[in-house]
């Protein structure tokens, strides 16, 4: 008996022994080893470095697929054309941006604003933990980080007009911004560059390209005040030329021998770069890769592409003919006519139709008229081809994406003169220059169609065709594939319902 | 075994007990009442062993009867002599007689269909033998959660399967053994794909952002891989079904819980099996594509050849499998040891696995037997190649008239096989035949329990247990393969690991008392798992040669190039809780249990960490209050319980920075440096899901035990369910969060039942059938501001755009969403219905066209034996649920002939001829019934005193007819779409494999 008791008893306390073992077990840590958590980020100067580079790789988002449609196939520039066998038809909201009937969901809209609102809040996070860590010894940063911001406003002013202004990453829990009248954006903006531009680099460097600088920041000014007429009710000419004349008058730039040369694979020496988004074949993959958009299937053949194209994006007829037929920004920017292999053979596509209606050839010969936008043949729409195809690419660009050019800048001096005096020659002058550097007659005089037409020519796929259109008023003007005036209040794109639907402070722009 | 009505002879236990009294030397208490009690029994049977051993061997004669557990007599029985050439069979009657039997003598029992047993005679007595079956054990025991119960006194929902129950034929993974089983637990299987991972649903859908699989515990070890069981080493499932059963499982029982027990040995004669079988696996259903003849006559491209693409790719796959148990033991030790080699071949060519797994269960008793002592050690391994499932999407599209090779020089860089450069067009052959993809994986379980009985009644015990999974992956794609960029990247290899390791530490004490017609049991324990995976995967390209396959990294270029990837991810998180319960059954008329169980886990965020789980139950058995003629059990039960679903991945309540998962640069001064940024949106209040559900359900046996039935209803409402919702991008950092937001209800009926139909001596017919419903609703999905509206998922592959399921909230999953299609007009366009008569055709005249999950499913299966035949016969059947067949939707229209093949059904419609578009004349009725499971078996008669005592041959058929109208691959439903997303139920993928009809040859012979 005695025996069996101690037995047990000693068991019994043995096993309540360790129990208290157990206790550190009810700490419930989750250890982060592929991770960093708030306790260990942001410490050296290497971290906070990687950490302010979000602000600027995801300026890259300006090119991204999906964001191209709210940028570039609203207007006359290019469109998304719809191709036999059903390849980008689909739900046809790819063609409803270029024909002007698209809804308020759309889910283009949806994703170009998530995307731009994302940088956005990027930029405020990366305000708000630089100012917490040192406001004083990071305040080139910060203002760096400020003037980006405001570029994606600037963008966003011009798109959606009526947008919430987000300036603060501290916000209070249940915060759900309202919308701004875009004449306070338009204040918000000028302000921000301003008062950020004492902190800014004057320099043109291997350090400085591809950051914000002074000249970057006056470029910003220079088309807010460009377009102040649309964005703020008054206009401000005489603003948008000075602030054209303080980078003129830097003398860091100048134009380039010959226009391609601001759009070759490695044009980071260009000295028209104002401001640039690098890219890079390896580093950057998938953020831009026109070519493979716009490009034929088979054009994997004439540039030894290591992808094949998708055959989408094309130039609308009516900017092809905007080319005369000598002016050499045409062969620069667009690929037309019989295509060859890079052995010089014909080019084949497998996939051609057999209806000789439409094109009953399997030789590829891009034609640039259309059967029509939503169904056209595999073979229609010249391509774009601006910025360098290189040989054995895999689609994706290397050249750098120049924002600002100083082209555009000359250009904007040039008609904000002409606005206030149409007889000025200064302006006449500076647009001859670009008529001459692309081989064809210059002007006698201008007009606002040959100075709206011009820089469509030179800032092709720049991602200005469409506030210059609608600051000149032709933006809701028929084109071939849209073939009436539309709306006027389709100037400003809606609101993404998603975002109605997640914050009911927002207020839908006139017209959706 | 046990027999109260004969203690003396057939009395193991008092045998038992002879010898105990014997070797142990200290008397306690209770000890001492056993030897007061058989004092007499002992001197008896010492005394006559001693008279047997010291005089001369006098020899006895033996008389008896051998009869089942209803007393039916069991004529046919196989008596043998241990040791010895001699035995006997009973007779119609079931007597039997022995004689000049040595005293001290091992008589051994064996029959068809029933346990084994056995008896050591030393003396002339007459023997009653009782039986059970195969499918009966001792006292019909049910496993619940930390402990067993008797069957009576179950008060929840729990089903309780012995391989008897479960199914039979060329069987790999144990979810095979449960399709159509048990009421309720729905099982989709992966098409043909020997590979492929069964999808387990138990009472529709009760949660959004965690594992819908139920837990799975083997012998004790929670959150087991389904896979790591062989099906051969199981002794039986228990399914709990209800809240009340699986709260003791806390913020995992949310999706049930099935409990799988592996065999044990059994004291006696150590016991030999073998089980093999050899099956021939071919098509079944598959989509039907046109032949050259059909695909020329509507207008597509000739190239010359007339291929049967499907029929290239497949194959008659023969497999092969082997099974060897040991099992046996004494009083104090017992074992069980299992050898099992698969060798299955798939049914797309160059695909199939071969694996190797061994199994050791030890239980040692020690110290007085009060401390037992349990051990299992599993072993698996498995070498698989895992193939490509596209190559049945590119089956069907290519064209019927392009020739696998083609000696034309354009084609050499592709290796000869012909290879346009057309989106989806990659040849089948050459995608099977160039590339490889394999996996291997070890398994490794070890599972360390020790109870110990501290006082009467009251037995302490303490848990080890670990699990590890590794996980191996090889793929090499050929430079010359224009199939997943294999030229682009002049070959491409990749490797990948994954090791997944779980620790289980359990201590827990369980007191028993009865009192005067009240028994109680109470349990009390901790628990703590802790579980830890760590991935890695590199994969680069362009090789000199395709020689090395992934065996080389050192030759890829892309090192060099930049080009090459490289990861690695650790992740590790921990669970902890203290439970109780308390059951209560008095008179074995009236039960209660009641269950609490407070657990924590580090997933949940800095305001959430722990939850409590209470359930409760309860039962009463009517048969023993009113007098019920003909009834024996009729037992009407009530529960409700609540339980949780942990957050599918650990991480998401923190801040997170890092690269992500593929590192984005930006140029600082000149270089491309790395960005880090944050990953994530913190949700510091992230917590567990909660189900509470209601259970009544009403258990019943009448005329002797013939008929057996249950029926349940219940009902299940799940809040706090975990889902990625779009928050306001200023001023989050993501559009996206996941939260605790969603609301779901399930309602459902299940009834089950069980009929001896004809019982004779020669002939019995049993029939069983299940019957269940579903109906899950989400209540909401939003949060506070932050609405979900109205949405639409499931988004269809390009080129077709659009979404296949709206999701709203109060309406059931899975509504199926998209325009009606009324014909095809003169204009070869499609008419579509205009239901808001605007006499345009846009979103607005999309409305609800069918449902993605099934009303109900039923099972139904037939046992009979005739002498020594045996015939099962399985039909099961799904009903009420649609599926978009996306092949058609893709590639059934003419307008896309001159590049693609079509699919050829009573749909295919030469009139359109527009683009492919997704509208209701693709979404089609797929319940269906078929024939599951088919087998005959026969069983040999062994000689008496022979080595072998059992040798059973049988064949079998395994999915052999569909009836349905649905014209796709397979009309089973999906539960997810391809990405895993359980609110886009209802289509069927273009990767899906083919079903497949296997037949099987097998025996069993046991000695």
């Amino acid at each position: 008996m005695k025996i069996i008791n101690i037995k047990n008893i000693a068991l019994f306390v043995g096993l309540l022994c360790t129990i208290p073992l157990f206790n550190s077990c009810t700490k419930l840590k989750e250890p982060l080893y592929s991770q960093l958590g708030n306790d260990n980020f942001l410490k050296t100067e290497g971290e906070i470095v990687s950490a302010l580079g979000a602000a600027y790789s995801g300026l890259r988002e300006f090119q991204g697929f999906g964001n191209l449609w709210t940028i570039y196939c609203t207007t006359d520039e290019v469109a998304i054309v719809g191709r036999t066998g059903g390849d980008w038809a689909g739900d046809g909201q790819d063609q409803q941006m270029t024909d002007h009937k698209w809804i308020s969901n759309n889910r283009f809209f949806a994703g170009t604003w998530q995307s731009f609102y994302g940088q956005i809040n990027i930029c405020n996070r990366l305000i708000y933990q630089l100012e917490q860590i040192d406001a004083e010894k990071y305040k080139t940063y910060i203002s760096e980080i400020k003037t980006v911001r405001a570029l994606w406003y600037l963008w966003l002013i011009d798109e959606w007009g009526n947008v919430p202004i987000v300036d603060k990453f501290d916000v209070p829990k249940d915060y759900l911004p309202k919308t701004s009248t875009r004449l306070e954006v338009y204040n918000f903006i000028e302000k921000e560059v301003k008062d950020n531009l004492a902190n800014l680099s004057k320099d043109i460097n291997t350090n400085t390209y591809g950051r914000a600088t002074y000249w970057m920041a006056q470029s910003i000014l220079a088309k807010l005040y460009l377009n102040a007429g649309v964005y703020s009710g008054t206009t401000q000419w005489q603003k948008a030329i000075d602030a054209t004349n303080e980078i003129i008058g830097s003398n860091e730039f100048s134009l380039t021998a010959n226009y391609k040369d601001n759009f070759i694979a490695q044009n980071q020496s260009s000295t028209e770069a104002i401001f640039a988004i690098p890219f890079d074949e390896t580093y950057t993959q998938w953020t831009w890769f026109l070519p493979l958009i716009s490009l034929h299937p088979s054009h994997v053949q004439t540039f030894s592409l290591t992808q094949q194209p998708w055959n989408g994006l094309s130039a609308q007829t009516e900017f092809f003919n905007l080319y005369e037929d000598n002016d050499i920004r045409k062969t620069d920017n667009l690929l037309w006519g019989p295509q060859y292999t890079a052995n010089g053979d014909k080019l084949l596509d497998p996939g051609y139709e057999k209806d000789p209606a439409i094109d009953g050839d399997p030789w590829v010969n891009l034609t640039p008229t259309f059967i029509s936008l939503y169904n056209t043949a595999r073979q229609s729409g010249a391509r774009i081809i601006k910025w360098e195809v290189e040989k054995g690419s895999n689609g994706f660009l290397n050249s750098d994406f120049f924002v600002f050019r100083y082209s555009d800048i000359l250009l904007m001096k040039a008609e904000a003169m002409w606005r206030l005096d149409p007889t000025n020659t200064t302006s006449l002058q500076i647009v001859n220059q670009f008529r001459q550097r692309a081989g064809v007659a210059p002007f006698n005089s201008l007009d606002a169609e040959k100075i709206l037409n011009e820089r469509g020519r030179e800032l092709f796929m720049e991602g200005w065709r469409r506030s210059d259109k609608i600051r000149f008023g032709r933006y809701n003007d028929p084109t071939i594939f849209k073939p009436y005036t539309d709306e006027a209040f389709r100037q400003l794109y809606p609101i993404p319902k998603e975002q109605l639907d997640a914050n009911p402070n927002l207020i839908q722009n006139p017209g959706y | 075994m046990l027999n109260p009505a004969c203690p003396v002879a057939s009395n193991l236990a008092g045998i038992d007990l002879l010898l105990r009294t014997f070797l142990i030397q200290t008397k306690t208490g209770y000890m001492k009442e056993r030897i007061n009690h058989c004092f007499r029994l002992v001197l008896l049977f010492t005394l006559g062993n001693f008279f047997s051993v010291a005089a001369i061997s006098q020899n006895l004669d033996l008389k008896g009867n051998v009869k089942d557990d209803k007393g039916t007599p069991l004529n046919s029985v196989n008596i043998t002599i241990q040791g010895s050439n001699l035995g006997t069979t009973t007779d119609n009657e079931g007597n039997f007689s022995l004689g000049n039997l040595k005293p001290g003598s091992l008589l051994v029992f064996t029959h068809a269909g029933y346990q084994r047993q056995e008896i050591k005679v030393v003396k002339d007595t007459y023997l009653s033998i009782i039986l059970l079956t195969d499918n009966q054990s001792l006292g019909d025991v049910v496993v619940i959660g930390y402990g067993t119960v008797a069957k009576k006194e179950v008060t929840n929902a729990v089903a309780h399967l012995t391989p008897g129950d479960l199914n039979k034929g060329a069987i790999n993974n144990p979810a095979q053994l449960l399709q159509g089983k048990v009421a309720g637990l729905s099982i989709v299987a992966p098409q043909g794909n020997p590979n492929g991972n069964y999808n387990i649903r138990l009472r529709g859908l009760s949660t959004l952002g965690a594992s819908s699989q139920p837990l799975i515990i083997v012998d004790g070890i929670i959150g087991v891989d389904l896979n790591s069981i062989d099906p051969n080493d199981i002794a039986s499932i228990d399914v709990l079904k209800d809240g009340g059963a699986a709260a003791i499982y806390g913020t995992r029982g949310s999706s049930g819980v099935i409990l799988i027990t592996t065999k044990s040995g059994a004291k006696g004669k150590t016991r030999v099996e073998y089980n093999g079988y050899v099956s021939s696996e071919m098509k079944n259903r598959y989509l039907p594509v046109m032949n050259s003849q059909t695909y020329l006559a509507n207008g597509g491209t000739d190239y010359g050849s007339n291929i049967d693409w499907l029929n290239e790719i497949t194959r008659n796959a023969i497999s092969h499998t082997h099974n060897l148990a040991l099992s046996g033991g004494t009083d104090k030790t017992k074992y069980m040891a299992s050898v099992n080699y698969r060798n299955v071949e798939g049914i797309l060519k160059n695909t199939g696995f071969q694996q190797l797994g061994a199994r050791l269960n030890l239980s040692q008793k020690a110290l007085n037997d009060r401390l037992t002592l349990l051990f299992n050690l599993s072993l698996q391994s498995r070498d698989a190649a895992l193939g490509f499932e596209d190559a049945f999407r590119a089956a069907v599209a290519m064209p019927p008239t392009a020739p696998i090779h083609s000696p034309d020089p354009a084609y050499s860089k592709y290796g000869g096989y012909f290879q346009s450069e057309v989106h989806e067009l990659y040849n089948p052959v050459g995608i099977i035949q160039q590339n490889i993809n394999n996996q291997v994986t070890s398994r490794l379980m070890y599972n360390l329990k020790a109870d110990y009985e501290v006082i009467k009644n009251l037995v302490g015990s303490v848990r080890f247990a670990r699990n590890n999974d590794n996980i191996t992956n090889g793929q090499y794609i050929s430079k010359y393969s224009y199939y997943a960029s294999g030229v682009d990247r002049n070959g491409l290899a990749s490797r990948g690991n994954n090791n997944s390791k779980s620790n289980l530490f359990e201590v827990t004490g369980n007191y028993s008392k009865s009192l005067r017609g009240l028994t109680m049991n109470f349990l009390a324990g901790y628990s703590y798992q802790d579980f830890t995976s760590e991935n890695f995967f590199t994969q680069a390209g362009n090789f000199l040669t395709d020689a090395f396959g992934y065996n080389n990294f050192a030759a890829a270029k892309d090192f060099a190039d930049g080009k090459a990837i490289a990861t690695s991810v650790k992740e590790n998180n921990k669970l902890a809780a203290f439970f109780g319960r308390a059951s209560f059954a008095y008179n074995n008329t009236y039960f209660l249990s009641a269950s609490l169980r407070k657990e924590g886990s580090s997933r949940f965020g800095a305001g959430n960490k722990w939850g409590l789980f209470p359930g409760v139950s309860l039962a009463a058995d009517l048969s023993r209050i009113l007098d019920l003629s003909n009834i024996d059990l009729l037992k009407l039960r009530g529960s409700y319980g609540v339980t949780g679903a942990l957050p599918g991945q650990s991480y998401l309540s923190q801040q997170l920075y890092g690269p992500g998962s593929s590192p984005t640069y930006f140029l600082y001064n000149g270089v491309f440096t790395p960005v880090y940024s944050p990953q994530s949106n913190p949700n510091p209040d992230l917590k567990w899901e909660t189900k509470s559900e209601i259970d009544f359900g009403v258990d019943f046996s009448a005329f002797d035990s013939r008929l057996n039935g249950t029926v349940d209803f219940y009902s299940r409402n799940t809040k706090d369910a975990l889902i990625t919702l779009n928050v306001p991008v200023p001023p989050n950092l993501f559009p996206t969060t996941v939260l605790n937001a969603g609301k779901l209800k399930n309602t459902g009926i299940e009834v089950s039942l069980d009929y001896h139909v004809i019982k004779t001596n020669h002939f019995n017919w049993n029939t069983k059938a299940t019957f269940s419903t579903y109906n899950t609703k989400v209540v909401s999905l939003s949060m506070g501001d932050i609405k979900y509206g109205v949405r639409e998922v499931g988004g269809l592959p390009a080129p077709l755009t659009g979404n296949t399921v709206r999701v709203e909230e109060g309406k059931p999953i899975g509504q199926m969403f998209g325009w009606i299609y009324e014909g095809v007009g003169a204009d070869g366009k499609y008419i579509i219905r205009d239901i808001d008569k605007n006499n345009t055709i846009d979103e607005k005249d999309m409305t609800i066209i069918g449902r993605g999950l099934p009303k109900g499913e039923w099972g139904w299966s037939n046992t009979l034996n005739y002498k020594r035949f045996d015939l099962n016969i399985f039909f099961r059947g799904v009903y009420g649920h649609d599926l978009v067949n996306l092949n058609r939707t893709m590639f059934e229209q003419v307008s896309r002939i001159s590049s693609y093949n079509l699919v050829n059904t009573k749909y295919f419609d030469p009139n359109y001829t527009g683009p492919a578009a997704y509208n209701s004349y693709y979404l089609e009725h797929a319940s269906f019934a078929k024939l599951e499971y088919l087998s005959l078996g026969y069983n040999f008669k062994t000689p008496a005193n022979g080595a072998i005592s059992n040798l059973r041959l049988f064949i079998s058929g395994q999915n052999l007819f569909y009836i349905t109208k649905y014209t796709g691959v397979d009309p089973e439903p999906r539960y997810t779409d391809n990405d895993g997303n359980v609110l886009a139920p209802g289509v069927e993928p273009r990767n899906s494999w083919l079903t497949t009809k296997t037949f099987t040859l097998g025996f069993n012979v046991s000695f």
